[in-house]
């Protein structure tokens, strides 16, 4: 079942056109990352998502509902960590879970969702004064009251440190295995790449890319390489381009290079240079989502659905 | 009713931002403040008369009272979206409308708390205490100086539902004063020069069809009905009648606006209509508005 669809979503502000047509769709209990460079157009779509704007055209439904004329279901089930979240300073910490979890009509226990982000010493303390970080751990404990069904978060680890980013991946697991879909936006590929199921880029207002992680690599022959040392010459060697799974065979240095798209592939040219006799030293090169980001997300090399 | 979550957070929050209780002070101090300063400058042996209560209460109502329910609610909502807490407000499962009465249910109680708590102590001295002093009469003001209360801070939220600063929420709110306070007497005076009209003895009934829809005019029309301010009124509102003695007749000549702009019923009606008419719109536009 579809958690999120998005069916040629358009939003325009006076001139600017910030999403062009989005084509989404997230299925249930699965990590979806929303890549995208900064400007891109991923907040617009959340926003949109939650009721906070509505499109210029294009539908929209999330948990089966249309949020723009049924924004109160859709929130009930989703928790939210959005770009630009403020808290209110006057309330403490556990204060804003309280606050949450009454309205929720939940019966969490705000100390135990606090322990879970790691803000356990500023449970009493005014949210005024906190940091970045802290807004953000706060802003997460909140998101997860009363178990969602989705849980959206709009770069999330904007002002965590490397403790946070770490506890932001435990909770994004742990969400998924409970059997939440998870909804995470991000510029930054390693965050994405380390939880993602599936992927979406988003360049410019448009879906550029859908695919999973291995997928994405596939599909601009970014998987990952095989690295070979041969022990002679390669001129018994032939046909490997034709093994499953195998492209761009180049041999250099009496060394191989050969693109696998999966761990079998990878097999099946060591074992070919085992018959041979000429399998020395090998190692894996993994071709990093950034190669395949920035492949979709540069202004000469942008690559479309189209 | 989850209006009702919106409602406690909201006067948490704004109570410990010190807003509330500085809004509280000035209001408490000022009607409470301004009764029992009359009744200590009497002499002992003639109190302050119930006229006098009425027009102290009404004259510093009709210009604090607005004041403070703008300030205690332009920023209602325009605050949570420039701070990013609207992601927390309606990242709950609350619709735009508990978001939008929530915090008009919080800011009025910020608001009409001490300002029942001031006419209250009103009520309390002027019974006691002054001339022909009507406990049921300061009781019917405390009605309508809350009433009066409850315009003036819809407005406010409409401006904070409307606006995309709380800088132009500002410069919005002191300009609907000023314009209540100012321009429309400005206006009213500016139509009877191009009109060559004559303003003695009472001016046309135009002018009073103009002046009675400002809601300032109508809030102190209805102060007048706790007590008799005499033959010509309440002295911050244009005579609707004139009483003077013809020497050449030898008589006396009544003249008056015969208008119903300037019975206590138009006001009454008056005043409705700005309460639920100017939240009703802000609450159409907020409904609809790109929030983020």
């Amino acid at each position: 079942m579809s958690v999120i669809e998005l069916d040629g979503l358009r939003k325009s502000y006076g001139d600017v056109t910030a999403l062009r047509g989005v084509d989404l769709t997230v299925e249930r209990g699965e990590v979806f990352g929303f890549l995208g460079p900064n400007g891109a157009g991923k907040s617009t779509t959340i926003n949109i998502m939650l009721d906070f704007a509505s499109p210029t055209a294009g539908g929209v439904r999330v948990l089966g509902e249309d949020p723009q004329s049924d924004s109160v279901p859709v929130r009930r089930r989703t928790g939210s960590l959005l770009e630009g979240y403020g808290v209110y300073g006057g309330l403490t910490a556990r204060e804003h879970l309280r606050h949450a979890i009454e309205t929720r009509g939940a019966d969490d226990d705000p100390d135990e969702l606090i322990a879970r982000v790691d803000l356990e010493g500023a449970a009493g303390r005014r949210a005024g004064g906190f940091s970045k970080g802290m807004k953000q751990r706060l802003a997460l404990a909140v998101a997860l009251v009363d178990e969602p069904d989705l849980l959206v978060l709009d770069e999330p680890s904007t002002g965590l440190d490397p403790n946070g980013a770490r506890m932001l991946r435990r909770i994004v697991r742990a969400e998924r295995d409970r059997g939440a879909t998870v909804f995470f936006s991000s510029h930054i590929l390693e965050q994405v790449e380390a939880v993602a199921d599936e992927v979406g880029i988003l360049y410019d207002g448009e879906i550029v890319a859908e695919d999973s992680v291995e997928g994405l690599r596939r599909e601009l022959g970014a998987g990952s390489t095989l690295v070979v040392e041969l022990t002679g010459p390669p001129d018994r060697l032939s046909g490997l381009e034709d093994l499953a799974g195998v492209r761009d065979v180049t041999f250099r240095d009496g060394r191989l290079e050969a693109s696998c798209d999966d761990a079998d592939a990878k097999l099946r040219v060591l074992n070919e240079l085992s018959a041979a006799g000429l399998l020395g030293e090998f190692d894996v090169r993994e071709a990093s989502l950034g190669e395949v980001f920035s492949k979709y997300t540069t202004d000469d090399d942008v690559v479309t659905d189209a | 009713m989850s209006w009702r979550h919106v409602w406690r957070r909201d006067l948490l929050s704004t109570y410990r931002s010190r807003l509330v209780p500085v809004v509280a002070v000035l209001l408490v101090a000022a009607t409470a403040g301004i009764v029992l300063a009359i009744y200590a400058l009497s002499p002992s042996d003639r109190p302050p008369g119930m006229r006098s209560a009425v027009f102290a209460v009404g004259a510093v109502s009709h210009a604090l009272v607005p004041l403070a329910a703008l300030l205690a609610s332009y920023s209602a909502l325009i605050g949570e979206r420039e701070s990013g807490s609207v992601r927390f407000l309606l990242g709950l499962p609350n619709s735009r409308g508990d978001a939008f009465t929530g915090k008009f249910a919080a800011r009025l109680t910020a608001v009409g708390a001490p300002l029942a708590v001031g006419l209250g102590v009103c009520t309390a001295a002027v019974g006691a205490l002054f001339r022909e002093g009507s406990y049921v009469d300061m009781v019917g003001l405390t009605a309508v100086t809350l009433l009066f209360a409850l315009l003036f801070v819809g407005t406010g939220l409409a401006l904070s539902a409307v606006v995309s600063t709380s800088t132009r929420a500002v410069v919005g709110g002191v300009g609907l004063f000023a314009v209540f306070r100012g321009g429309w007497p400005a206006l009213q005076f500016g139509l009877l020069e191009l009109t060559g009209a004559d303003r003695f003895p009472v001016p046309p009934d135009w002018y009073f069809w103009v002046g009675r829809v400002n809601p300032l005019n109508a809030y102190l029309k209805l102060t007048t009905a706790y007590t008799d301010f005499g033959g010509t009124g309440h002295p911050l509102l244009t005579a609707a009648n004139d009483v003077r003695f013809e020497p050449d007749a030898g008589e006396q000549v009544v003249s008056a606006a015969g208008t119903v702009a300037v019975t206590h019923e138009f006001a009454a009606v008056v005043l409705l209509l700005w309460t639920a008419v100017v939240p009703l719109l802000g609450f159409l536009v907020w409904r609809r508005r790109d929030l983020l």
